[in-house]
């Protein structure tokens, strides 16, 4: 009896796959198609078959929509899936990427770099080491900083909700400390900070790209290795200890990969928002399954696809303004979450 | 040689000045270039009218000219360079953030301590500000919500609006000098400076203007996914044209800044002769490292980057947003000295320079 | 020897909150023992201590003949399952998932269900005589089916002992004999059920063992008919003597 189900819902879930995969595609290139200069689509085509005879098109492409879709494309996967290993963790439908404090953290470490940067101009000089990179070192161990502290703290509590409230309060003093540097800083730096705090998917050179890609990529596969953990702690602390799942160190993997993911795209994108809070509400609400190995791969695919999505739109095709993806994501993010709540409100919805 | 000529003037009017204070000058009272202030003759006395005091403002402002204040607190550096045109440096006892100054002068003077750091422009130590004791305080507002100048004004210290920000054209805002003058009793003298500086700048704008080939000019830099750049009818176009430049969003109708995404800055201006204003980037390799694709640029390939840095002070602040605003003659000797350097062949830049 | 046995053990809360000590207990595989006794006299930390969830304060517990701090968290998980009270955290999960959870200890990395697997799931649902919920969601049950849809979880576990914790206080009378006739059944194929009540009087029949626990009053163990008969429960459970258990 279980096999004829498992067979009907099987094929289901192929087609599913299939569908969203194929979405992804489009999406990746529909974002290098769509921008402020106008593209044919004919051209990209000939751009990959090595046909492009247009210069400065393919400098766009190359140097400026390719590596900002692949950017798009992993950081939309790794925000969900650090936001749907934190609400599971935690059970908590309002927990996010964030919520142990890792973009205050990040925030911190940039904020240091912008607004004491005089200070150390010296140094970068002689050390060689372009701005671009400092910041995005500075970010990672804001992060990191902040995430070991949360660590620590998981080892010595039990409960989860003790560390969560642990993770908001390192956050709040990150981002407390953050304020006082842009209180005494001039008007260019705190630009300068509010600009990085807008989210930006579009400022990875390549260089940059094959340290995040990697990184991102082997959080992604290590996440997929997670998903049975974390089906196990839907039950609860203590029924997944009685079932042999190693509470503190599942803990600690769980948040050691949702930090390498949030982080990593902090670091290099600046703070994204809703994405890693949305995606998972939204695949569990458009797929109906609360089981993580569905959930996982079904979270890396719509999340991939979301912020290929708003970057396309933040970009105003065809114009030659932009605005910040941070605007755009809970802009238009927020209300498809309501309508789908919504839409179901007369079944109860969980985690 | 320029340089020197102006200083020579600006000495001999001092020792004019100096004997002769009330009375019996020549007023000019036509304002040619500045659209926010201008000057009213009342019954009993003459007045200065700031129209728009910040921006957006629907009501004028108008200050009663009377005896010159004693004791000025000023809140912006690009009110100082006004000051010490005029000699009068020493009227000024306060002002927010002293370590962004450049001007030696008022470095000089507040490290003796006639000046008073008065904190954080946002949020001046109202204490410090008003035990000063001043009898005039010269601001710059951006919102005309400001709690700051209210207290001030409650405080029953006159506030006189200075909104020179808003000019667009290079010479409008030099010509708020005048106002300076008018406040500080020294019109006569504010008068002959704005005089010299007009008589240059036109002269340089001949120049600059009858040159025949026009190089295209590209400005400013990326951050994060959005390029900032001047507006066509900005102050710092105008003199790209002027300069004999074809500055490549020139047709372009905003008086302020443009925030353009990355790749149409690049389509429009990847072939650009020439790259005239970094920001904060002040070397090659700063500018590389901050992002890679500029780099990709003729301009930087060919080494015509050029920027504002070549006057700092002692902690980075740049000259040219301190005193480039009341000497525009000099602006646009520089920028005709990078787009036409043969036709200036002997003049040396103040506050430009090819970057290293 | 089989089952789950303690030593002179003493619960309670570190460093010295001692709730009850001198306890003595065996569980073997075809027993169901209730355990008794008033509320916030230990009972459940009692069966949480036993069930490794909470630390010992003194005395030993002995699993299959070895300590039970010996073995590995795995290990106790195939011998040991429990059943807590409350509903499960989250409920969108359907039946077959949630039992499929079960399978935890006996799975590899990824929790792949194998043939195997997939019997015993079918078993423990065809135990509880829940084939016919099999794919709704948890949040679709009534309390009696989710109850016993936690308990077929336990069965999937596979393990000898199963605990539970006060599994029927909150069901109504029909799932609440439903639910102990069906452990009752658990137990009669071969497992050690322990659950602990204070709903005497429908347990009575069903259990094997009583173990009753009072304020100050010696751990008492035994055979069901005897204690019911020396009177014991209406001591331990502070019943007016015109209380009759059957």
């Amino acid at each position: 009896m279980i096999e004829s189900s498992q067979d009907e819902s099987r094929k289901k879930w192929e087609s599913a796959f299939i569908a969203l995969f194929v979405i992804l595609i489009l999406c990746f290139f529909l974002s290098l198609t769509l921008g402020s200069v106008k593209i044919p689509f004919s051209f990209v085509i000939n751009y990959f078959t090595g046909q492009g005879n247009n210069e400065v098109w393919s400098i766009i492409l190359e140097n400026f929509r390719l590596p900002k879709a692949i950017t798009a494309t992993l950081a939309g996967s790794a925000l969900a899936i650090s936001g749907l290993q934190m609400q599971t963790l935690f059970r908590n439908p309002l927990a996010g990427p964030f919520i142990l404090g890792i973009s205050s953290g990040a925030g911190l470490g940039v904020a240091l770099v912008i607004f004491l940067g005089i200070s150390i101009g010296g140094f970068i000089e002689l050390s060689g080491i372009g701005r671009s990179w400092l910041l995005v070192g500075a970010s990672a161990v804001g992060s990191f900083l902040v995430l070991s502290m949360v660590l620590l703290a998981s080892f010595r509590i039990r409960s989860g909700m003790s560390l969560l409230i642990i993770g908001l309060m390192f956050g709040s003093a990150a981002s407390a400390l953050v304020s006082i540097l842009q209180y005494f800083s001039q008007a260019e730096n705190i630009q300068s900070y509010v600009i990085w705090s807008f989210g930006s998917l579009g400022s990875l050179s390549w260089s940059e790209l094959s340290v995040f890609a990697p990184i991102v990529f082997s959080a992604l596969l290590l996440s997929l290795l997670l998903s049975k953990q974390l089906n196990t702690l839907l039950l609860g602390e203590d029924y997944a200890e009685s079932m042999g799942l190693k509470l503190k160190t599942a803990r600690m993997l769980i948040i050691i990969c949702t930090s390498i993911l949030a982080g990593t795209v902090t670091a290099f994108c600046g703070p994204i928002a809703f994405i890693g809070l949305a995606i998972p509400h939204i695949a569990r609400m458009l797929f109906n399954t609360g089981n993580h190995l569905l959930l996982t791969p079904l979270v890396i695919l719509l999340g991939a696809i979301a912020l290929l999505a708003f970057d396309i739109i933040a970009q105003l095709p065809g114009q030659q303004e932009t605005l910040p993806i941070n605007a755009i994501t809970s802009l238009f993010g927020a209300p498809f979450v309501i309508w789908l709540i919504l839409r179901r409100s007369n079944i109860k919805y969980s985690l | 040689m320029i340089k020197n000529s102006f200083w020579i003037l600006v000495c001999f009017m001092g020792c004019v000045s100096a004997s002769k204070e009330e009375g019996g000058f020549e007023i000019t009272d036509d304002i040619k270039y500045a659209t926010k202030f201008y000057f009213e003759k009342g019954d009993s006395s003459e007045y200065i009218v700031v129209s728009e005091p910040w921006p957006g403002a629907v009501a004028q402002k108008r200050y009663p000219l009377g005896k010159s204040p004693l004791r000025v607190v000023c809140t912006s550096t690009s009110h100082l360079p006004f000051f010490e045109l005029l000699g009068m440096e020493k009227v000024v006892v306060g002002f927010p953030n002293l370590n962004l100054v450049s001007s030696e002068v008022f470095r000089r003077r507040a490290e003796n301590g006639y000046i008073t750091d008065l904190g954080p422009d946002g949020n001046m130590n109202m204490e410090l500000l008003l035990s000063l004791n001043p009898d005039a305080v010269v601001a710059f507002d951006m919102g005309g919500e400001s709690n700051t100048l209210d207290k001030i004004a409650e405080g029953g210290i006159p506030v006189f609006h200075n909104s020179d920000f808003l000019e667009t054209s290079p010479l409008g805002r030099a010509e708020w000098i005048k106002f300076f003058g008018a406040l500080l009793n020294k019109r006569a003298e504010a008068d002959s400076i704005f005089n010299y500086i007009e008589k240059e700048y036109l002269r340089l704008k001949d120049i600059g203007e009858n040159t025949t080939k026009k190089p295209t000019v590209l400005s400013g830099v990326v951050y994060g996914d959005t390029w900032f750049l001047p507006g066509g009818q900005n102050w710092s176009a105008a003199f790209f044209k002027n300069a004999g430049g074809e500055y490549l969003w020139g047709n372009d109708t905003t008086s302020g800044w443009l925030e353009l995404s990355f790749e149409a800055v690049y389509e429009t201006a990847y072939n650009a002769d020439y790259w005239i204003g970094t920001s904060t980037l002040n070397t090659r390799n700063e500018m590389v490292g901050q992002e890679g694709r500029y780099g990709t640029f003729n301009s930087y390939k060919t080494d015509q980057v050029f920027s504002y840095n070549k006057r700092l002070g002692p902690e980075g602040g740049y000259d040219f947003f301190e005193s480039g605003y009341s000497r525009p003659d000099l602006v646009l000797a520089d920028l005709i000295k990078i787009l036409h350097p043969k036709s200036l062949p002997n003049y040396e830049t103040v506050y430009f320079q090819k970057l290293k | 020897m089989k089952g789950l046995k303690s030593n002179d053990l003493a619960i309670g809360y570190p460093p010295n909150k001692k709730l009850i000590e001198g306890i003595n207990l065996e569980l073997t595989s075809g027993n169901f023992v209730a355990l008794v006794g008033q509320n916030g006299v230990g009972k459940s930390t009692l069966i949480r201590t036993l069930t490794g969830l909470h630390p010992a304060l003194a005395g030993d517990i002995i699993l299959d003949g070895k300590s039970i701090s010996k073995y590995s968290q795995t290990e106790v998980a195939k011998k040991i399952a429990v059943v807590l009270t409350g509903k499960p955290e989250s409920l969108n999960l359907s039946v077959l998932e949630l039992i499929a959870l079960g399978r935890h200890p006996h799975t590899g990395w990824l929790g792949v269900l194998k043939e195997s697997d997939k019997e015993v799931i079918e078993a423990a649902l065809s135990q509880m005589e829940i084939n016919y919920i099999a794919t709704k969601k948890l949040f679709e049950l009534s309390d009696g089916q989710l109850q016993k849809v936690m308990i077929a979880r336990a069965l999937a576990q596979d393990t000898e002992l199963i605990i539970l914790d006060e599994p029927t206080s909150h069901l109504d009378l029909k799932n609440k004999i439903e639910v102990l006739e069906l452990l009752r059944k658990i137990a009669k194929s071969g497992k050690g059920v322990l659950i602990s009540t204070h709903e005497i009087q429908l347990t009575a029949s069903a259990c094997d063992q009583f173990w009753c626990v009072d304020f100050g009053m010696p751990f008492l163990t035994g055979a069901a008919k005897e204690i019911i008969e020396a009177g014991v429960l209406h001591e331990y459970l502070h019943l007016p003597s015109s209380v009759r258990v059957l």
